[in-house]
């Protein structure tokens, strides 16, 4: 087992991991964090992502033990108070959202390239949306939602 | 409530999941755990084809932390199939085999233990002797004489669909151009996120069992489960949760719903959840049918279709699954988009020791779109025509009948056609003189396809039931057997409740798809649910209705059949006057002397004649739904690359319940059609699937978007709720035509065979310079 | 759920500390970034007792802009190459290679030396790194007063590796140079590549000298295109003949397993090269 003191969500927890254990299963089996989803455990679908330090990154290829000093947020710890963030609120009005599943992976995603970059292109929203799949939506409408997004936030909303 | 929506249909509202979704916290089948739950795994053939001679599970039953083993030995041994209704001679599969396995991933035994690691050991200690069988895997060599026998079928053929009007030979004789091609369609794979989840729980006191898992059709899984489970459907409870895709991989009982259910009984009651990895998701569950298309056609030179003559081969894998709706659908949909009257077309669909093809998104109406579609480009090219007017001077017209009795009654599908040339510059792009100077040149292409969109495929009757409870607080409850898989039905039933019942959408919970709950509903297929589902709930809201205005009536004096509700308003129909609201109205109707609980309730059959299998007649949907696409590419003939610009979707919905969700259908199926013309490919090497794995079956990402302009035609059907006919599958259909027409337009080469990659073009301009 | 099998995780904070652990323990698993290692594991038949994570060595980390050189550390992922003001600067061909391999966020994760040390033959970095020169850092446990052995990528990959070794730093030769990189895929930049040619040239008075065509093949380590590099050798860029150069393409290709669309893939790759240099045929 492994002692590690990390930031999820803006909370400090202090777990007990074991050695082998991955970031997906620290945050779904241990800490109950369910909408990291999982599809492919493999590093190809984008399901499983969440930020580390800010970055998108896919929590099926991480151990729990290398999150220790680090940030991790997950999508339960996008919303603000119950408050949805501009990002989930566009997903919502845009139609973005059709089964779900790549949702909380690419809202995530898109956060990350946001907070890089407030002022992407379209072909730019979708590069940085490269590593998420989605099947139902055919990505027109998620990049829609991402593009409003990023205007509410420079306009400060 | 913050927001109130009256009149919600017509109107993009946000979807009544989509803010859980957005927060992570909606609930799918494997994010259930429950107390003692055990991980349970299936033990599968490793060989394509074999007898089993013997299973020893006695080291596995032993290992520490295994809670129980079940092979066929532990089952009644029944049989199922998918299509048993219509077909019962497709009724060849066993949840467990016994005697023989017939692909590589055939389920034999299931293992359910403490963890995974235990798990997976207890099933490398399971012991299986076979005998090894030869194996067949192409259709072509399975209906050979001498082929390895799969099941009983003669010559391999599951499914034999003769389909004859008319008398195409004389026909052919009095054309002035015929021609025949041969059109290859790989195989290719669903690729819905959510992976296939099980989770069975035994009530051992009482015999009965639930079942959470991941599907399109909770109550087809019932069905099947109490046949081979032998046990009443009502000791039986099929729970869907949120479901993260299906596109009909998810439309049937597969063994491992199976195996959950049992090994909980033996077990003693634990929780057993089974699921597949994503190779297992490839490998194991369902695929689409490769097809062999042959056509020989003929038309006038005025271009009057004359006559279409063809062989369709389909491999249809190991078991039959939904092969004869498949094979049926592959024929059967040109009926609804020509006017033709002399065919002879023939489909087999054959066993191969492959793993087993089912209904994917279009039930065999892609591979068919490809190979008549741009067969009809190709007709239209030998007269020396162009490809739209072609398709207005063949195309099917509104209240007409056809040859096989298909009454289309609203029938958009001229108007698709006219409005797609126009949105898209038709006459101004076809058929332009090329560069040729340059590496890249433009094309443009046409294909058309129609949909049933209120089928009646599965059993008897394709009813769909819903129940509205409306609460003392003027909450309202709508219980629906339909199954949102992502297409946004929970929220197109809440839309049509609200607008029947007159009040705000968002007053409107929906509680779908749990067989002990909701109303019967046949699932989510075949594009039907707005349709059928939404006909049932438009009945439920208006039965509760009618018990309101009662008891208003009654109150006040007035005459029931004066009142309605409008924006939460119990109004004069006459001149719309406000008599009171629709919260006083139900706290009357819960007060001391009516004490009357709304509870409405309605369900709808679609007005259908059976089909005469013998004879392929009979009007098989109650609605149809029509629609023009057109594709703008960009071919690179140095590389080989086919980029697609633009895509035009014309489309005769009826009525859109709500606009972006429809758009949102539309837009997510050209994409995979766009995957599938171009580059998804499930490859097989000796009955094995090679690229099991999103990194080698490539899929569209978010980089490989275009631009889709998706336009809608209203005809109001007058049987859809609202005028409304659906939306699911219709966009895929025509998609691969239009960009393989398109690709013609900018190098003159038709590609025949699917996907359309780098290599195909660059040898088909090789092979044409030659010429 | 239980997705890997246990092993002790080592997570050292030093080099010396990582070697120890290295030299100590038997056939431990070295995890750089994780996106091939963890994987490979969850498949995998023969399961390590020993994991050593890199995550925490600093010493692995880092850019440096070094006088005649780039210094890059193992641990550097692509994102953070990408992002290089010094590499963007130097090796505009790395970052484009970098920038085209998989996924944002595999990118995010994957390192420069990890892709290397996987051996793998179709990861994106092999051909362009021997394009530029690049060596390698390789510290091991048995190196007397713990130094490093130096390397060119090419003989790394073409040598059987040392048993045990950790990749510390790739070094990049700075130089007044032109470099390209192309790279095919099955349709999109986050394929694998069905190929990609790395090219890299030095110019001295305004003529190619040093050429490197480094070929990513996907079924071999990077090969190199002596031939085609020695058409262009000691000409102007606008000299170049592309005639010359499919000539001599022919010749390099008898020691290629390419089938005839890929081969066609490079002859059109080297078209578009010579179209940087603003010739044609």
């Amino acid at each position: 087992m492994k002692n590690i003191k990390l930031k999820i969500n803006n909370k400090t927890r202090e777990l007990a991991v074991r050695d082998s254990e991955l970031l997906i299963e620290m945050l779904r089996d241990r800490l109950g964090l369910l909408g990291t989803k999982y599809s492919c455990l493999e590093g190809d679908c984008g399901v499983c992502t969440v930020l580390l330090d800010g970055k998108n990154v896919l929590s099926c290829l991480i151990l729990a033990a290398d999150a220790d000093g680090h940030e991790v947020t997950t999508i339960e710890g996008i919303a603000q108070k119950g408050v949805l963030h501009p990002l989930q609120e566009s997903f919502v009005k845009n139609g973005a959202i059709q089964c779900g599943f790549c949702t909380p992976g690419m809202i995530l995603a898109a956060k990350a390239l946001l907070d890089k970059d407030p002022s992407p292109t379209d072909g730019e929203i979708a590069s940085g949306l490269d590593g998420n799949l989605c099947r139902c939506t055919g990505y027109i409408k998620i990049i829609d939602a991402v593009r409003q997004a990023s205007q509410r936030l420079k306009d400060g909303k | 409530m913050e927001n109130r929506t009256t009149s919600p249909v017509g109107k993009s509202v946000p979807r009544v999941d989509a803010r859980k979704k957005a927060t992570g916290e909606a609930v799918y089948a494997f994010d259930l755990n429950m107390p003692g739950m055990l991980v349970g795994k299936m033990l599968r053939s490793p060989h394509p084809h074999a007898k089993i001679l013997s299973i020893d599970t006695s080291k596995a039953q032993n290992l520490e932390g295994v809670a129980a083993v079940i092979t066929a030995e532990d089952t009644f041994k029944i049989k199922f199939g998918s299509n048993e209704f219509f077909f019962p001679n497709t009724v060849d599969q066993m949840a467990l085999e016994s005697e023989k396995v017939r692909y590589i991933g055939d389920e034999i035994a299931a293992v359910a233990a403490v963890d995974e690691e235990t798990a997976q050991k207890a099933l490398s200690l399971i012991s299986v002797k076979y005998e090894v069988l030869p194996a067949v895997f192409d259709a072509v060599s399975a209906m050979k004489p001498g082929a390895p026998q799969i099941h009983n079928a003669m010559n391999n053929i599951g499914v034999m669909m003769p389909v004859q009007f008319g008398d195409a030979d004389k026909a052919l004789k009095a054309s002035d151009y015929i021609r025949e091609d041969v059109f290859v369609l790989q195989s290719a794979a669903h690729c819905a996120l959510e992976p296939h989840v099980s989770l069975g729980r035994y009530e051992v006191s009482g015999g009965r069992v639930t079942l959470w898992t991941s599907t399109q059709a909770p109550f087809k899984v019932r069905e099947a489960l109490a046949k081979v489970l032998k046990m009443a459907e009502t000791d039986i409870r099929v729970v869907k949760l949120d479901v993260g895709g299906g596109f009909g991989g998810k439309l049937e009982m597969f063994p491992m719903d199976f195996a959950a259910c049992l090994l909980s009984k033996k077990s003693g009651g634990l929780p057993v959840k089974i699921y597949c990895t994503r190779h297992e998701e490839f490998s194991f569950t369902r695929r689409k049918h490769p097809m062999i298309y042959k056509l020989k056609s003929g038309v006038k030179r005025d271009g009057t279709l004359m006559a279409i003559t063809g062989e369709v081969i389909a491999d249809g894998g190991a078991y039959c699954s939904y092969g004869p709706t498949v094979i049926a659908a592959a024929i059967m949909r040109i009926f609804m988009v020509y006017k033709i009257t002399n065919i002879r077309i023939m489909g087999f669909r054959v066993y191969t020791n492959n793993p087993i093809c089912g209904a994917i998104r279009g039930f065999g109406g892609v591979q068919s779109g490809f190979a008549f579609e741009s067969h009809m480009d190709m007709l239209a090219r030998g007269i020396g025509m162009d490809p739209v007017e072609f398709r207005l001077k063949n195309a099917t017209d509104p209240d007409m009948t056809t040859i096989n009795k298909l009454i289309l009654s609203s029938n958009g599908l001229k108007d698709c056609i006219k409005k797609a040339a126009e949105a898209s510059g038709w006459k101004n792009k076809y058929a332009k003189a090329k560069d040729g100077s340059k590496n890249t040149v433009k094309g443009i292409g046409m294909a058309v396809a129609a949909d049933v969109m209120g089928s009646k495929m599965y059993k008897a009757h394709e009813s769909a039931g819903s129940i509205i409870k409306v609460e003392e607080d003027g909450s309202v409850y709508l219980f629906t057997g339909a199954a949102d898989t992502g297409q946004g039905s929970d929220t197109a039933m809440a839309q049509i409740a609200a607008q029947e019942l007159g009040i705000a959408y968002e007053r409107v919970r929906v509680k779908a798809a749990d067989t002990e709950i909701t109303p019967f509903d046949t699932g989510s297929f075949a594009s039907r649910v707005t349709f059928i589902s939404g006909n049932a709930t438009k009945n439920a809201a208006a039965d509760a209705k009618r018990q309101i205005l009662e008891v208003v009536a009654c109150e006040l004096k007035l005459e029931k059949d004066e009142l309605d509700i409008r924006d939460e308003q119990v109004v004069k129909k006459q001149d719309g006057s406000v008599i009171i609201s629709f919260d006083r109205a139900i706290q009357l109707c819960y007060s001391f002397n009516y004490g009357h609980l709304i509870i409405g309730r309605g369900s709808y059959n679609p007005k259908t004649t059976p089909i005469d299998f013998r004879t392929g007649e009979g009007n098989v949907s109650g609605s149809y739904g029509f629609e023009a696409q057109v594709a703008e590419v960009e071919v690179n003939k140095k590389t080989g690359q086919v980029k697609v610009l633009k895509m035009y979707d014309v489309h005769d919905i009826g009525y859109p319940i709500n606009p972006a969700s429809v758009h949102g259908q539309i837009e997510g199926s050209i994409i995979m059609g766009i995957g599938y013309t171009l580059y998804e490919d499930l490859k097989f090497s000796e009955g094995r699937v090679v690229n099991p794995s999103f990194s080698k079956y490539r899929i569209p990402r978010a980089t490989d978007t275009i631009p889709i302009e998706s336009i809608f035609i209203e005809t109001n059907d007058p049987q859809g709720p609202f005028g409304a006919k659906g939306m699911g599958e219709a966009s895929l259909l025509p998609t691969a035509a239009a960009i393989a027409n398109a690709v013609y337009d900018a190098i003159g080469v038709q590609i025949k065979d699917l996907p359309i990659t780098p290599q195909k073009v660059l040898k088909a301009l090789k092979e044409k310079e030659a010429v | 759920m239980g997705l890997l099998k246990d092993f002790k995780y080592h997570t050292p904070v030093t080099l010396k500390e990582a070697l120890g652990l290295l030299k100590k323990l038997n056939c431990p698993l070295v995890l750089g970034g994780g996106t091939f290692s963890l994987n490979r594991l969850k498949k995998s038949t023969k399961y390590p007792t020993d994991v050593i994570g890199l995550k925490k060595v600093s010493a692995l980390r880092g850019i440096k802009d070094l006088k005649g050189s780039v210094s890059i550390g193992a641990m550097t992922t692509m994102a953070e190459i990408c992002a290089s003001g010094i590499i963007r600067k130097n090796f505009p061909s790395l970052v484009e290679a970098c920038s085209q391999s998989a996924t944002t966020p595999i990118r995010n994760m994957a390192t420069i030396g990890g892709n290397v040390a996987s051996r793998f033959f179709w990861v994106d970095l092999p051909a362009v790194l021997i394009s530029l020169g690049a060596k390698i850092s390789i510290a091991g446990p048995m190196d007397k007063r713990g130094l490093e052995k130096a390397a060119s990528v090419h003989e790394f990959l073409g040598s059987k590796p040392p048993k045990k070794f950790i990749i510390t730093k790739i070094i990049i030769p700075k130089s007044d140079c032109l470099s390209f990189y192309f790279r095919h895929t099955k349709a999109m930049p986050v394929d694998v590549p069905s190929l990609a040619l790395a090219f890299f040239a030095s110019l001295n008075k305004g003529r190619l000298t040093a050429v490197v065509l480094a070929v990513n093949t996907t079924v071999s380590f990077p090969v190199i295109l002596k031939e085609a590099a020695t058409a262009m050798e000691g000409l102007r860029p606008k000299e170049v003949s592309l005639k010359s150069v499919l000539l001599a393409l022919n010749i390099d290709a008898q020691n290629l397993r390419l089938d005839e669309y890929r081969l066609h893939c490079l002859a059109t790759d080297l078209e578009s090269l010579l179209g940087t240099f603003g010739t044609g045929a």
